[in-house]
């Protein structure tokens, strides 16, 4: 599964090179005169934002397997996420986008209606589109629920 | 005012470029990037820093449309967990002095 996929590769030493990568984990700092700072964030910081990425992927890849029994391959797949899970989906669906979106080279002029068939990419941008489409049911759903609470944007049923 | 002490004619003020004060502010940006969803950014600024749907708005689509946007400020510390929380939900930020 594409999303346990992703959580191993977080689980192991970072490539040279990666675009994919390094959108995943960008520097967070930009100033030159801070590359003592810059390192030592690459050193501390982002091995634990590695492991809770990886672990909201492997809770995604584990819903999906609980909710698709195997060999029922045919079946509708129907999960239920639970208030505390949520997060975790929105994040690890946010990930899955910025790994495939990064490797494909996605950028704001493009228009999936218009997706040459032809293209070598064309089930992975598949891939993306649905994943992007979950996405944003999921967040709407939620801030459309934020919309009804009292306000403090947090309460989530 | 009045002061009891005569002031020198001139106080050169200016301070060199390379000296920063300690309690300089810190700043946090958002960059615009292709991927992440105008919805996703605003629950996210909602989520972490409890701004109300209106500003959380306003600052998605000033990274969206000036390709970034200062989303808080404060001591080095407390930006750099802005920062930290911003990237383990995928948005693309960077913390940098406010000069």
């Amino acid at each position: 599964m594409l999303a346990e996929v992703l959580a191993d590769r977080l689980s192991h030493d970072p490539p040279a090179s990666d675009a994919s990568f390094d959108r995943l984990f960008p520097r967070a700092y930009l100033d030159p005169t801070e590359e003592d700072s810059a390192l030592e964030w690459e050193s501390s910081v982002r091995p634990d934002l590695a492991r809770e990425k990886a672990g909201s992927l492997t809770l995604l890849a584990a819903c999906l397997r609980s909710a698709s029994p195997e060999g029922a391959t045919e079946q509708p797949v129907v999960a239920r996420i639970g208030p505390d899970e949520v997060d975790a989906w929105l994040m690890a669906l946010n990930d899955l986008r910025l790994d495939l979106g990064t490797r494909l080279g996605v950028d704001e002029e493009r228009d999936p209606t218009t997706a040459a068939p032809a293209d070598p990419d064309a089930d992975w941008w598949s891939v993306y589109d649905f994943l992007t489409w979950c996405q944003g049911m999921l967040v709407e759903v939620i801030l459309g629920d934020s919309d009804t609470a009292d306000g403090t944007g947090d309460e989530r049923t | 005012m009045r002061s009891g002490t005569v002031a020198p004619e001139r106080v050169d003020e200016r301070v060199p470029d390379d000296v920063v004060a300690p309690d300089t502010p810190w700043i946090v940006i958002v960059w615009n990037d292709p991927v992440n969803l105008m919805s996703y950014v605003v629950y996210v600024l909602q989520k972490l820093f409890g701004y109300p749907r209106e500003k959380a708005t306003r600052l998605m689509l000033q990274v969206h449309e000036e390709g970034r946007a200062v989303v808080s400020s404060g001591a080095r510390e407390k930006a750099e967990v802005d920062v930290a929380r911003l990237h383990a939900h995928g948005l693309w930020a960077t913390l940098q002095r406010d000069r």
